[in-house]
């Protein structure tokens, strides 16, 4: 108590006492029109500290927080935000200052810090004051948060409120179709997901909702496979739009539901494509698993062997990998970093690369390479250096960075240990097969069939729908134009 | 059918091939974090020869197509057998394509645009009487037009600097008609009296033949020629086609007959519409 006493004299007597060369809220607004913004942010500093007016104190902080924003201090701008969000509506910039945190978290690509204050601090009645499309991110960044906390109630309520007119709403109603399906709804899923793929057109200028109508896509031939409705599924895979960040995906789940529709050729068409050149280091142990389930109902033993021993000579040691990288205690930073250094010899790059090829991990990352640009800025401004402002700005910067290394790391571990958990389940099914491999081959020995086979025949070649489509032989040599077209001419050698 | 897709088109244009894409899986934005070099990965030869015998095609959706399209082409035309005569000049030829590998086109020069010329050996042999070449190896073409159709039954692709071009082979061959003129004799037709004696050289001129007979022709053409697009409505076309027709010259009531073949070579910048 006597310490707090003691503080409190201090900061009395220091914001009473104005020093010399102390700058005045009218100088500091001043240089702030003239766009002098790394001076107006000493002078609001100064001011902030030292003016004896509450009001002029208050003034110079929600402007302190735009000079930073708009010099790229998105961290500083996020902290004087905050300061003044936390006294609530009462203080007359508070508006200013939620949305000053919307336009940070958006810069930032924020999904961790502005979400959570603004949910802590949720005020329905004041947010009700903001501009409509301000009031529909609040609506989706709580949503969203929700979402991911699995507190799917508040989810769906919050994601329903962001209305068709906002740039939102796309990504809004893929949340509310996932939300569907956690509810085992998968027709309500759909028709979610339906209304993003009609809501937004395919050349749609904006890339976000471009990848959000791709992600709706996928989502929908995931949604349709899981119903059993595969020529559905397959339809909404295949309009996927080439070379998007989403069409690796596509077809690699699309293999599946060729297989599933006894298409083969067409499922193996589409592995050949994932394996292009194109796709190198993509992560696809699934790959070997689909090829050898296929081979192995064609009763192609041989084929079906290669598969296993592919699988077995590159995941196995993957896997073995990785499980030791994941039971070694590290801190969740170091492990952000291995993941951004490509796996640093630890494990996999394919695994690394597939953590880094997510949104959420290219957000992170995007927010923590900002903030240590953010860090060099300050100690590069002349004008900040060695400034109490300069120390505060570093100090917020170290805390966020260090805090969001973690956040992003604790993220890569899990999604890695997701991937572990799919190699375990794959490394079964690869021992199932290669089991039942076995068996068949015995069976068919003897009976007396013939198990090993000289090289094969070419088989003709697919029929075409029409004349818009063209054949061209594959010789091994991708080309970029050719992916997704490639089919497998498959014969059943089965007796 | 397939053709091998890429090797004789860019030996031929001797132009450097593209490699076959760039690398870019991953987005702009974020930053991409930098990633140690990564030895590549030991080639497998022996996996490779054992994957040797999948039957493997690719069944692929058409990059450019021409179904029901109209094909504009303006030309630019040369012959290239002058063994007397020579011409070039402008044409057009406008084609429908009924299927992807079938177009019924009409093509015709552009008449006064061009020139018709004799060769050097013309000059030669005029220096020595007893080599005149006879007068229906005089006759030049002014004109001609006809109605072809087109087919092509063989296609490939070649990739320039990332650029995806289509090709396709084609053959053709149709009915069409003819104008020809003849070499002045003095005197005779709308020729002066001073046609041939005054110096004005061997070719001594040319004019209408008076019968109509000798001017207008039937003719038939065939040939071949190869089509480049470049995207949905442009391409590039070249082409040789042999005109033949049977023609006919009267001079100092001798008459003289042949069937004259004049080979074409084409380029023209076709346009789909």
């Amino acid at each position: 108590m006597q310490t707090l006493k003691l503080a409190l004299s201090f900061l009395l007597v220091t914001s009473l006492a104005l020093p010399v060369g102390a700058q005045s809220i009218d100088e500091a607004l001043r240089l702030y029109k003239a766009d002098d913004l790394e001076d107006a942010a000493f002078a609001f500093y100064d001011v902030m500290q030292t003016d004896a007016n509450p009001d002029h104190r208050d003034q110079a902080e929600i402007y302190l927080a735009e000079t930073l924003r708009k010099l790229g201090m998105l961290v500083p701008a996020l902290f004087y935000y905050s300061d003044l969000f936390r006294v609530g509506r009462s203080n007359r910039y508070y508006l200013n200052a939620v949305d000053g945190l919307l336009k940070v978290q958006e810069a930032l690509r924020d999904s961790v810090w502005v979400p959570v204050l603004i949910n802590e601090l949720y005020n329905p009645d004041a947010f009700g004051e903001l501009d409509p499309e301000r009031a529909a991110q609040i609506n989706y960044l709580i949503g969203e948060l929700s979402f991911r906390q699995r507190k799917n109630k508040d989810a769906k309520s919050f994601l329903e409120y962001v209305p068709p007119e906002s740039n939102l709403h796309a990504k809004a109603r893929y949340l509310l179709g996932l939300l569907a399906t956690r509810a085992d709804d998968p027709d309500g899923a759909q028709e979610h997901f339906l209304a993003i793929i009609n809501l937004i057109d395919e050349d749609d200028p904006s890339p976000e909702l471009r990848r959000v109508r791709n992600l709706a896509l996928l989502a929908a031939g995931r949604n349709a496979y899981g119903r059993g409705k595969l020529d559905e599924a397959t339809e909404h895979y295949a309009k996927v739009p080439r070379f998007s960040e989403s069409w690796f995906a596509a077809m690699y789940e699309n293999a599946w539901a060729f297989f599933r529709k006894e298409d083969y050729g067409r499922a193996l068409g589409e592995l050949q494509s994932i394996t292009a050149p194109y796709f190198a280091k993509r992560f696809i142990p699934e790959a070997f698993v689909i090829r050898g389930t296929t081979y192995f109902v064609n009763c192609q033993w041989d084929r079906v062997r290669r598969s296993v021993t592919q699988y077995k000579g590159t995941y196995e040691p993957m896997r073995d990998q990785l499980q030791a990288y994941l039971e070694e205690s590290r801190d969740p930073a170091e492990i952000y970093r291995d993941v951004v250094a490509g796996g640093a010899g630890r494990f996999s790059i394919e695994l690394a690369r597939e953590v880094r090829r997510t949104q959420r991990f290219k957000d992170y990352h995007h927010m923590i390479t900002h903030m240590a640009w953010q860090r060099r800025n300050v100690d590069e401004t002349p004008v900040w250096k060695g400034s109490r402002l300069a120390n505060d700005m570093t100090m917020t910067i170290d805390q966020h960075l260090e805090a969001t290394e973690k956040v992003a790391g604790q993220w890569a571990k899990l999604r890695l240990s997701e991937m572990l958990a799919q190699l375990n389940n794959y490394q079964n099914q690869i021992n199932i097969l290669d089991f039942e491999v076995a068996d068949a081959e015995r069976n068919w020995l003897e009976q007396g069939k013939e198990i090993l086979k000289g090289r094969r025949a070419r088989l003709p070649r697919p029929n075409i729908p029409n004349d818009q489509w063209q054949h061209w032989s594959f010789d091994r040599e991708y080309w970029k134009d050719e992916i997704g077209y490639i089919q497998h001419a498959l014969r059943s050698e089965c007796f | 059918m397939s053709t091998p897709r890429l090797v004789a088109l860019t030996a031929l244009l001797s132009l450097p091939a593209a490699p076959l894409w760039a690398q870019a899986d991953e987005p702009a934005a974020p930053p991409t974090p930098v990633e140690p070099a990564v030895a590549p990965a030991p080639a497998a030869p022996v996996e490779e020869a054992l994957e040797q015998d999948e039957s493997i095609y690719v069944v692929q959706r058409r990059v450019y197509s021409k179904k029901g399209a109209f094909e504009l082409t303006p030309l630019f035309y040369t012959s290239l057998n002058n063994k007397f005569v020579g011409h070039f000049g402008l044409g057009l030829a406008a084609a429908y394509h009924v299927r992807e590998n079938l177009a019924l086109e009409l093509q015709s020069s552009v008449p006064y645009v061009g020139d018709r010329f004799f060769s050097a050996l013309v000059y030669e042999v005029y220096q020595q009487e007893q080599l005149t070449p006879e007068a229906v190896d005089l006759k030049q073409m002014d004109y001609f037009g006809g109605l072809s159709v087109l087919f092509s039954a063989l296609y490939g692709k070649m990739e320039l600097y990332s650029w995806l071009i289509d090709y396709d082979f084609f053959v053709t061959a149709g009915v069409g008609f003819v104008s020809t003129i003849e070499t002045c004799v003095p005197e005779r037709g709308d020729c002066s009296e001073e046609v041939g004696g005054t110096g004005q050289g061997i070719g001594r001129g040319v004019h209408s033949p008076e019968e109509a007979g000798d001017r207008f022709k039937l003719s038939g053409n065939l040939g071949g020629g190869m089509r480049f697009f470049f995207s949905d409505r442009l391409g590039l076309r070249l082409e040789i086609r042999d005109v033949v027709y049977s023609d006919r010259a009267v001079e100092s009531n001798e008459v003289t007959t042949d069937i004259r073949n004049n080979v074409l070579f084409f380029l023209g910048l076709s346009v789909l519409l």
